[in-house]
């Protein structure tokens, strides 16, 4: 009896992982074809024309572009410099001052020749205590508005500069990125190209600048990273990017928007209260709540995703900060699902409840966890001797065949769509990097998001942590 | 026990799927032949790009030279031989585009060719292109079943202006495929002046913002274009149409329409309520002051903010009453703030300041305030303070605060006013009436004294403007243009006139631009006459130079080499101690290099007296190593030509020497009877000739002797 009990358990233990791989065979299966033909159609769309030509037309929108920073004291002169020399003309690039302990405002009055101005603020909008509102002195700089505040962190800092800004859309992204000349034109054609739906937000590419050739701010030479671990990221963000969120996109059921790099209609963001200062993924949770409040009041609306890679930046290259930034990921994903669970399988949200979160619920928060216990099961059943080995070898080749195939599948349409790797060298550190990240990546990965699960689970006090670059000057 | 083993079996909720551990390997190889296929799909794909590349970029060489010869074609030369290479080219390129690649590649080169070129060359590659029969291909297109390649089709046609095509295209005006229709709607207003018209009639579909920002860039790039009375179509029943033709109105200054406009402020779309009010506000269109306050209650946030700000721009005292009111009944924080500073607005320095100030004593300030606003709600002014007296207490308040700025600009100003004092008074106020302000802000104390100082202008310059840092100047001119009026302009003039850095001379030129309230062609002449003076023996590069960012300064110090001349080299000494270490490199690099090629090209002694008449024409540098020849317009039949001293032939190049030529040099005229076979290396221009420089090919030069020459000379010294 006990034993037939215990293959009933198994049984139902290994029905529950096969469904759950078969689902998922099936939805990246789906997501290649959705992400190809969306790559395709706007592969074909914008094979002509010239955006340039509108960049300054004076019915071009105004944008503000939205940089936190916190203790960024060693690059961040040269990041403001490049965020200056974007391609458009009306728009402000507003850093906001965190708080920095060390010169970063210093050096930004230093370097920019800042001075204090006057100007109102709503007595009643609630963020952290702002010290400061400078200007340059010199018109070239005239674009640039620094916002001194006291440290309330990242969703704070840009909450600050979503109620400062006064132009119709706002950008946020990461002080540190690179963002090519021509981003804002590509943001502004993507929130104007709709007529039947207001854009509500736009998301884009985030590409792994670690290695690349850059000067004067603007990105000379696209290389691979020379760091391995560097190298694994990319390939995961290619396969992301290109494959994942680009397959959302085309359903227009995206629900995350890089917090490097995304543009939303100011006028929504603030309507439904800016950022939650109260969790760490906070780029995806204002999505969630941005799109809810566009259903509830059943205003058609979509969230725009451009494929093109606009912005660049630096991706860990030490383990440890690796972990602490995907421990802080899935802590972010925890919260945001946990406040947002009246959505889940709600038909009232339509495909945003039926598919989207529920992916979103078993694919990102509970894949990591299942992974675990899978391997934690395999190791339990070979020492109790009861491991079916030849399945179990089977299996491991399929779901390992499967993973290579995708991410050449996610290298193929880098090169046949954007081709930036231009040497065979580098498309072959790519294909070997395909080949061994499910030995070597994946299970940082996946322990990352177990070690963020348990926190959240005991409560453990944990912040951003600490993100060390080397900052595009030094590389 | 046997019964519940056996109830159980039957209900059991799930039965695990036998997977048979083949299926998995079939799948496992499977996925293996799909990876091996996209592994060769990778580098299929990276060598047909790398492939294509490569070809494309050889087949360019030889398709380029043949483009400019054909499009360098003078139709009026009256050479057969000219003619006849001409046809022969013709041929050449016909039977080149027989082959498919090559007819797609030429294509390709012509439309990208085309944003390159303007006036006559455009004219001359349009037609080029229709010669050719690419155009054909392109109509071809418009019958495909796919959307990409009929947008495509379109977009060739609207790109090389083939007029033919606006009949075809302007069928898919209303097409349903999105791509398609944008496209057709810009091909139409760009094809025909009368497309614009056709195409606000015709369209029953959505114009998206976008579209609608490019086809406001078509139209105004359409020369010559009469824009249509946009009013009429105000009342289609496509609100995008509405919307954008009170763009196109605001944007012509259409102000014949305003009773249709005060209408759409009604409108239930916000954004042609937002457009209106724009219209409104840009041609004061007082009569609707009613409207827009009538619908200020029903309106959203941001429509009420542009409503506000219209009713500012007209400065009406009798709407102070309405805005005081909004003020108060408003609970948005931004609307409450619009409507202050808009009743600053129509009365500057109603609403003061009450945040973040010191405490004035009563007995210093000579201002009337309405005691019950003073402490905690803006100043609402019945007796309307004087300026002045608002100036000197903030600034007192400020001077409390020592300010360092404050504090440093007092000191310089001070010994600026101690060195003035000897200087005779002279009452003209009135020309640096900001200047005087500003003084008065820093220093109330020495305002009598100031006066001193402002009298003759030259002396404010050189002692209020002149001895100051950078930042100060900016600061000033911000100052300037914030404040100042039209009094301003001479001191202004004589900053842009004086002033070194190009930063600050721009400034001065925009505010003189703005003060002096005249269209762009004055700032032009404004421009014109304040750096005539100026740029007399300076670099042209120096203001773009300073305008631009690294890479582009890198790019102009390689234009500087190309085109530049003795009037570069103090402008490259200058940047040799650039901060940026690339720019100094570079600028050595360039200089040492520039003077090498002045050295090669500086007029040649004479070497065989030969003497030239007074140099009035063009001078033509043959092979720019040998001989120099100088056209002379009066005298059309003749060229002038004189040797160099020496005689230097490059490795590169083929030059042919005077005496080889066998021609005639001891008389100073002489009629160069012969065509001129080679390159034009370069046309450039100096303060008193034009030079244009060939290379000259070895063997054919002197084969053929004919005017043809005149006509090259003429052409370029039509060009130039």
């Amino acid at each position: 009896m006990d034993s037939e009990f215990f293959n009933i358990i198994l049984d139902y233990i290994s029905a529950v992982f096969l469904v759950f791989t078969f689902v998922l065979f099936v939805l990246f299966g789906l997501m290649g074809y959705l992400s190809t033909r969306n790559s395709i159609h706007y592969k074909n769309k914008n094979s002509f024309g010239d955006l340039s030509k509108v960049m300054a037309s004076p019915m071009a929108p105004s944008i503000t572009i939205i940089a936190p920073a916190y203790n960024e004291g060693l690059t961040i002169v040269e990041n403001i410099r490049s965020l200056l020399s974007l391609q458009y003309v009306n728009y402000e690039v507003m850093v906001v001052n965190d708080g920095s302990k060390d010169d970063t405002l210093q050096k930004m009055i230093e370097a920019y020749d800042l001075v204090k101005i006057e100007r109102e603020i709503d007595p009643e909008w609630k963020s952290k205590p702002i010290r400061g509102i400078y200007k340059s002195k010199q018109r070239s700089f005239s674009k640039l508005t620094v916002i001194d505040k006291e440290n309330g962190g990242k969703s704070d800092a840009l909450n600050t500069g979503m109620h400062l800004s006064e132009n119709q859309y706002v950008g946020c992204i990461d002080v540190d990125c690179l963002l090519l000349p021509d981003a804002l034109l590509h943001v502004v054609k993507s929130f104007y190209q709709r007529t039947q739906k207001r854009v509500i937000a736009v998301g884009g590419v985030i590409r792994v600048a670690n290695s690349c050739k850059i000067s004067g701010g603007t990105l000379e030479e696209i290389r691979l990273p020379k760091n391995w671990l560097a190298r694994f990221q990319l390939l995961e963000y290619t396969r992301s990017f290109l494959l994942g969120r680009m397959a959302w996109g085309r359903i227009d059921s995206l629900l995350i928007i890089s917090g490097a790099f995304g543009f939303f209609d100011r006028e929504i963001a603030l309507a439904v209260g800016g950022y939650d200062t109260k969790t760490v993924g906070e780029d995806m949770e204002i999505v969630f709540r941005m799109r809810r409040y566009m259903n509830d009041r059943k205003e058609p609306y979509t969230i725009e995703y451009i494929p093109d890679p606009l912005c660049w930046t630096e991706v860990p290259e030490s383990i440890k900060i690796l972990i602490n930034q995907r421990d802080r990921w899935a802590r972010g994903n925890i919260e945001t699902l946990t406040k947002h669970k009246d959505m889940f399988f709600n038909p009232k949200y339509g495909k945003l409840g039926m598919l989207s979160f529920p992916y979103w619920f078993f694919y990102e928060w509970l894949a990591p966890i299942l992974e675990f216990f899978g391997l934690f099961s395999i190791l339990l059943f070979s020492y109790l001797g009861i491991l079916n080995w030849d399945f179990f070898i089977a299996i491991t080749a399929t779901i390992y065949t499967y993973s290579v195939m995708f991410s050449l599948y996610a290298i193929l349409w880098d090169v046949y769509l954007y081709n930036q790797y231009k040497d065979t060298k580098s498309i072959l550190i790519l294909v070997f990097c395909a080949l061994v990240e499910p030995l070597f990546f994946h299970p940082i990965v996946t322990f990352s998001a177990i070690r963020g699960n348990y926190k959240k689970l005991f409560k453990i006090q944990s912040g951003w942590g600490v993100i060390t670059r080397k900052g595009f000057a030094k590389v | 026990m046997h019964l519940v083993f056996a109830t159980y079996r039957p209900i059991s909720l799930i039965e695990v799927p036998k997977l048979h551990t083949n299926l998995l390997w079939d799948l496992t190889l499977l996925f293996i032949g799909l990876s091996a296929l996209y592994f060769v799909c990778v580098f299929f794909f990276k060598s047909k790009f790398t492939f294509k590349s490569k070809k494309v970029s050889s087949k360019k060489k030889v398709l380029a030279p043949m483009i400019s010869k054909f499009l360098f074609y003078e139709e009026e030369s009256e050479s057969k031989e000219e003619k006849n290479s001409y046809i022969q080219l013709k041929i050449e390129i016909r039977d080149l585009i027989k082959d498919r690649f090559n007819h797609l590649l030429l294509s390709e080169i012509l439309q990208d060719l085309q944003k390159d070129v303007s006036g006559n060359t455009q004219r001359r590659l349009y037609k080029m292109y229709k010669d050719l029969g690419l155009h054909l291909d392109a109509f071809k297109k418009l019958k495909s079943w796919r959307w990409e390649v009929v947008s495509q089709g379109i977009f060739e046609l609207t790109q090389m202006q083939v007029a033919e095509s606006y009949g075809f295209i302007s069928q898919f005006i209303n097409d349903k495929r999105g791509v398609v229709r944008k496209q057709a709607e810009i091909a139409t207003v760009s094809l025909k002046h009368e497309g614009l018209s056709y195409f606000l009639d015709t369209t029953r579909c959505n114009i998206s913002e976008w579209q609608q920002l490019k086809l406001m860039d078509v139209i105004n790039n359409l020369e010559d274009f009469e824009p249509p009375r946009f009013k009429k179509w105000l009342t289609s029943t496509n609100k995008d149409v509405v919307l954008f033709s009170l763009r196109l109105i605001r944007h012509y200054n259409q102000n014949d329409t305003n009773a249709s406009i005060i209408e759409l402020i009604r409108h239930k779309n916000n954004q042609i309520k937002s457009e209106a009010i724009y219209c409104i506000k840009k041609f004061c269109v007082f009569e609707a002051r009613e409207t827009l306050k009538n619908m200020f209650w029903k309106s959203n946030t941001e429509v009420k903010i542009i409503i506000l700000d219209a009713i500012a721009s007209f400065e009406i005292e009798e709407d102070v009453a309405f805005l005081k009111h909004v003020e108060k009944k408003e609970s948005n924080f931004t609307i409450k703030s619009k409507a202050l500073s808009s009743i600053n607005t129509i009365i500057p320095g109603y609403i003061l300041p009450t945040k973040g100030l010191s405490k004035v004593e009563p007995t210093n300030s000579k201002m009337e305030v309405d005691s019950e606003s003073v402490s905690e709600e803006p100043i609402d002014n019945t007796e309307l303070p004087k300026e002045e007296e608002l100036v000197l207490n903030e600034v007192d308040a400020e001077v409390n605060e020592k300010d360092e700025e404050i504090k440093t600009d007092t000191i310089s100003l001070d010994s600026c006013i101690a060195e003035e004092e000897e200087t005779p008074k002279i009452e003209s106020v009135e020309e640096n009436y900001i200047i005087e302000e500003i003084l008065e802000e820093i220093e109330p104390e020495v305002k009598e004294e100031t006066k001193v100082v402002t009298s003759p202008r030259e002396n404010v310059f050189e002692k209020v403007y002149a001895e100051r840092d950078t930042k100060d100047k900016e600061l000033l001119l911000d100052i300037i243009d914030k404040n100042g009026d039209h009094r301003e302009i001479p001191l202004l003039k004589e900053i842009a006139a004086k002033e070194k850095n190009m930063t600050i001379k721009e400034r001065a030129l925009e505010i003189i631009f703005a003060f002096s309230g005249k269209g762009p062609n004055s700032l032009k002449e404004v421009e014109k006459s304040s750096l005539e003076e100026d740029y007399q023996g300076k670099s042209i590069f120096e203001k773009l130079f300073y305008t631009s960012d690294s890479i582009s300064k890198l790019m102009l110090l390689d234009e500087i080499l190309e085109v530049g001349d003795h009037k570069e080299i103090p402008f490259l000494e200058s940047l040799t101690s650039h901060s940026d270490r690339r720019i100094c490199q570079k600028a050595k690099l360039v200089k040492q290099q520039l003077k090498a090629k002045l050295e090669e090209l500086k007029p040649p002694e004479v070497e065989e007296s030969i003497e030239i008449e007074e140099n009035t024409g063009v001078e033509i540098d043959l092979g720019a190593k040998d001989l120099v020849a100088f056209y002379d317009e009066n005298d059309s039949g003749f060229i002038e030509v004189k040797k160099k001293k020496k005689k230097i032939v490059a490795s590169n190049e083929s030059v042919y020497p005077l005496e080889d030529v066998q021609i005639e040099v001891a008389k100073p005229k002489i009629k160069l009877n012969f065509e001129l076979e080679g390159e034009i290396c370069k046309v450039s221009s100096s303060e008193d000739s034009e030079q244009v420089l060939f290379s000259l090919d070895k063997e054919n030069t002197i084969k053929k002797f004919s005017n043809s020459l005149n006509s090259v000379f003429n052409y370029f010294y039509k060009q130039h």
